[in-house]
């Protein structure tokens, strides 16, 4: 099993070096079959998120395609996806999902090449596609502060967490469990090294798993801060008392990323919208709101209130290969 | 006060050898089998294998094995201990109640019995943010007020909690023991009771001797029922103990499916099957103490319900009513209320007041379009769901055919297996189904789920209703030439309308509110109201949710001032 994956992660490597965007002439070919198609079906973990209406909707309105989303919990898309292929019933397109749930979709062959879009050209340096996974925008973690820390008090660096006088004030989500708590442990482990995360478990940080409750807690005054949070989440919290921390060792994060369901009933739409999520209009909607744009031309162009993203140093991302025994540490120190 | 059950007579009519108890008994089975052995077969295959059903792995013990450590027996004793505690102190207040508003001169009965229920119907999720926000230690409004009045600096309640996790279980379990006790008061002939009185006891001791006893099915029906829920809820522990370090089972369950890279599916069914053994104990058990034991207080004859003319004790018991709903349900509705009225929930300003949240709901397509499903859903769902209640309670409580055991013990088995697992069972079952049968991703998908998943309670009404009515009345009519179908119909759902319609409410909005096997069943175009408050929620809209919260509580005080009427023009036409 491990030789196959090795492989198949040879040849996609290869295939991705001489992958290429498609011609003008083929682009519109698509876009044409498209339009035929007159849908496409979008399984992700949405759940109502601004930026993704709005873009889902300029897709619309620009091709007259319409959009059907299917909001599924990170968990449970690959058994959604193997059930409905195993059973011969195509009805995604799409999936939207960060980088270690798409890869294993991919591994468990349930996915098809996207066999490339016009807006691969504009990748920023550093970002790549495979033949599988085409990158839409990564997802930056840091600390939601309430404001009535002073300046002074605050923390700007994750040991910073580690001072006594936070011990048991910490809600922290939870680092044994798949989602942003994970990307945490994950990122600051392997950035900060083991340490850091023993002497954190020591603070007695209280451990939840409701995202957005608790970033409403702190903003009530039950916590003073809360980590990791989602930067995504922070303009749907402007007129609240809280304010975000990018710490200065570097930030956990997440390339979320867009995959063709195999057999998919509209390949030229799914081809087509994946396109779409990576032109520079729905990439400055996502930097607006807090996801770090992957084209080019867009930096200059975003909000002055979330540009301070660009400057962030990056931790290391989940990976699918060492996930399982890092869960295991983090079980063990977070009893 | 006991009576043995004489064997029923069979009727020889044409009715009811073209549609006799083989065949008849025969369909149940084969229904039931297809609702629920089958989804449970798909589970138990993927407790005893290293993968789902449909991938290439081994037959091995492995989940079962990994069940048998301590850790596991201390969660295990916790979610007992939690359960047991919740439905003792839930029934307790349930019998309370109920008896104050069935059976004594209360005034504003019928509002009152309105309002005790209505936290039954709220979404979870609403409630647990409204208690977050009332009685968390730091900043809790109840702590806030608390050590203003007193002066004190510490603050008494803290929600985060194990006691936590019990109080948010009581909020429902005590209005749904409440919705099934109230109605076996009500339906009661007080002729045994005043027989009782007139041999000389007091009323504390027919209260206790009497009335309970003859209320043994309903309430044996409803404590297992709401014991087997509280070792299977999921938000209450996942919302208030999971901070608190407090583990259960569920979130066990929950932590093997969706915490870990790739969902373990053979330790979180092995662990879900070790429960429905578990609690399978205790319906042998309730078997047993009602086996062979009549309970009819319901006869052929005319008879209006004793109400006690309690004096001036009554606005005793109207406070008693009064403090629940105003702990139950004013503070937290109260506070999603004034929450959906604000910017943001818990954030009260002048300049933050707004309808914003009441506009953003009602010109959202995507939530009227989930909303017109949940009422198909509901309407076609919970009645199907009590008809096919109402028949097997028949079989199982009228008849000593064979096979009535069996059908009995496939009805429970929905209950018995925690929600986000069946979820899962449901969905292997339907992708399995050969090829010309399209059920996965349909809107029938989700009827049948919620069909399987009503059952239990429409046979807990059901029969216990059906345990009060006098076999008088079932023999007469087969005696007459009515087949069972004829009786079933004209004289049994005619006769106990008011559970039906009570069974009817709880499955309508036991569909509302289900989450678990929806999320996994539902499909483009078939969205339901309860995947519509999950993205919101999850979205960071609890202000929209809360909107919708008190949407369905207005619904809920409709249907059930609906119900509480035709109970009591029932109860005029039955008097004599």
């Amino acid at each position: 099993m491990k030789r196959r994956t090795l492989i198949a992660a040879a040849i996609a490597t290869l295939a991705s070096t001489a992958m290429a965007a498609p011609t003008a002439a083929e682009w519109a070919n698509v876009t044409a079959a498209a339009k035929k198609e007159g849908k496409v079906v979008v399984y992700g973990s949405f759940f109502g998120s601004a930026p993704y209406k709005a873009i889902s909707k300029a897709f619309e309105t620009k091709y007259g395609i319409t959009v059907e989303t299917l909001d599924i919990r990170a968990s449970e898309m690959f058994e959604r996806v193997r059930v409905e292929l195993g059973a011969n019933r195509y009805i995604g397109d799409v999936v939207m999902q960060p980088r270690s749930a798409v890869t294993i979709l991919e591994r468990g062959n349930l996915l098809q090449p996207h066999k490339g879009v016009p807006n691969m050209a504009n990748l920023r340096k550093g970002i790549e596609s495979t033949p599988i996974k085409m990158p839409i925008y990564t997802q930056l973690y840091g600390i939601l502060l309430n404001d009535k820390i002073s300046a002074a008090d605050a923390p700007k660096a994750w040991n910073d967490l580690l001072d006594p006088k936070w011990k048991g004030k910490i809600i922290l989500d939870d680092p044994r469990a798949l989602g942003n708590g994970f990307a945490f442990f994950n990122a600051t482990y392997k950035g900060l090294g083991a340490d850091f995360q023993k002497k954190l478990a020591a603070q007695a940080p209280v451990i939840s798993r409701q995202v957005r409750n608790d970033e409403r807690r702190v903003a009530r005054g039950e916590f003073p801060m809360y980590a990791p949070h989602n930067f995504t989440f922070l303009p749907e919290l402007k007129g609240l008392p809280v304010r975000f921390v990018f710490p200065s060792e570097g930030s956990p994060n997440a390339d979320v990323q867009a995959v063709m369901v195999r057999n998919a009933p509209h390949p030229n739409a799914a081809r087509l919208f994946i396109n779409h999520l990576m032109d520079a209009e729905a990439q400055i909607t996502y930097a607006n709101a807090g996801s770090m744009p992957v084209v080019t031309g867009v930096v200059d162009k975003v909000n002055t209130d979330v540009k301070q993203m660009f400057a962030v140093k990056l931790l290391p991302q989940v990976n699918l290969d060492d996930m399982q025994q890092l869960m295991g540490i983090a079980k063990e120190l977070y009893k | 006060m006991v009576v043995a059950v004489p064997a029923p007579l069979a009727a020889p009519s044409l009715a009811s050898r073209l549609f006799g108890r083989r065949t008849a008994v025969a369909a149940l089975v084969l229904l039931l089998g297809f609702l629920t052995v089958y989804p449970l077969a798909m589970l138990f295959y993927g407790s005893i294998h290293s993968t789902p059903p449909g991938m290439a792995g081994e037959f091995n013990l492995r989940g079962y094995r990994e069940i048998l450590t301590a850790e596991n027996g201390a969660i295990l004793l916790n979610t007992l201990l939690i359960s047991l505690i919740k439905t003792g102190l839930s029934l307790a207040l349930a019998i309370l109640l109920a008896w104050i508003v069935a059976r004594t001169d209360t005034p504003g009965r019928g509002v009152l019995e309105v309002m005790i229920t209505l936290p039954f119907f709220v979404p979870p999720i609403l409630t647990a943010m409204a208690w977050g926000m009332l009685a968390n230690p730091s900043v809790g409004v109840v702590n806030l007020a608390w050590k203003w009045l007193t002066g004190s600096q510490e603050s008494p309640i803290n929600v985060y909690s194990f006691g936590g996790v019990v109080w948010h279980m009581m909020q429902y379990s005590t209005a749904f023991l409440f919705l099934f006790i109230v109605e076996a008061f009500r339906t009661m002939d007080p002729a045994l009771e005043e027989a009782s009185r007139m041999s000389g006891a007091t009323r504390s001791q027919t209260f206790r001797r009497i009335t309970l006893v003859l209320m043994l099915p309903a309430l044996t029906s409803a404590f297992i029922l709401s014991f087997i829920r509280g070792v299977e809820s999921f938000e209450s522990p996942l919302f208030f103990g999971t901070p608190a370090g407090v583990k259960v089972i569920t979130t066990e369950i929950y932590h093997a499916i969706t915490s870990r890279a790739t969902p373990d599916y053979q330790f979180a069914t092995a662990l879900s099957f070790t429960i429905l053994a578990l609690m399978s104990l205790l319906i042998l058990l309730q078997w047993k103490i009602l086996g062979g034991r009549g309970f009819q207080t319901v006869s052929g004859k005319g008879y209006v319900p004793a109400v006690a003319k309690l004096g001036a004790w009554r606005w005793f018991t109207f406070g008693i009513c009064v403090l629940f709903i105003a702990i139950t349900v004013v503070l937290p509705i109260g506070q999603l209320f004034v929450g959906s009225l604000f910017k943001f929930f818990g954030f009260y300003s002048w300049d933050a007041l707004t309808l914003d949240h009441y506009k953003a709901v009602f010109e959202d397509e995507l939530l009227w379009r989930a909303i017109r499903n949940t009422m198909m859903l509901g309407l076609a769902g919970s009645t199907a769901t009590m008809l096919l209640g109402g028949m097997i309670a028949y079989v199982t409580v009228y008849t000593r055919w064979p096979g009535h055991r069996l059908v009995e013990a496939m009805a429970w088995l929905p209950w018995l297996m925690p929600g986000i697992v069946l979820g899962i069972g449901f969905l292997w079952a339907f992708a399995s189904l050969p090829g010309p049968i399209q059920i996965y991703g349909t809107i029938w998908a989700l009827l049948i789920a919620y069909i399987a998943l009503g059952t239990p309670v429409s046979v807990r009404v059901m029969s216990s209703s059906f345990m009060q009515l006098s076999r008088d009345l079932d023999e007469c009519s087969r005696v007459h030439g009515a087949s069972w179908l004829q009786t079933f119909w004209r004289i049994l759902i005619a006769l106990a309308w008011p559970a039906f319609a009570v069974g009817w409410v709880l499955v309508f909005f036991g569909i509302m509110r289900e989450l678990s096997a929806s999320i996994l069943l539902y499909s483009v175009g078939t969205e339901v109201l309860s995947i519509a408050l999950l993205k919101l929620w999850n979205g960071g809209q609890p202000e929209q949710v809360s909107v919708i919260g008190l949407m369905m509580m207005m619904l809920v005080v409709v249907f059930r001032m609906v119900q509480v009427l035709v109970s009591r023009s029932q109860a005029r036409v039955a008097a004599p």
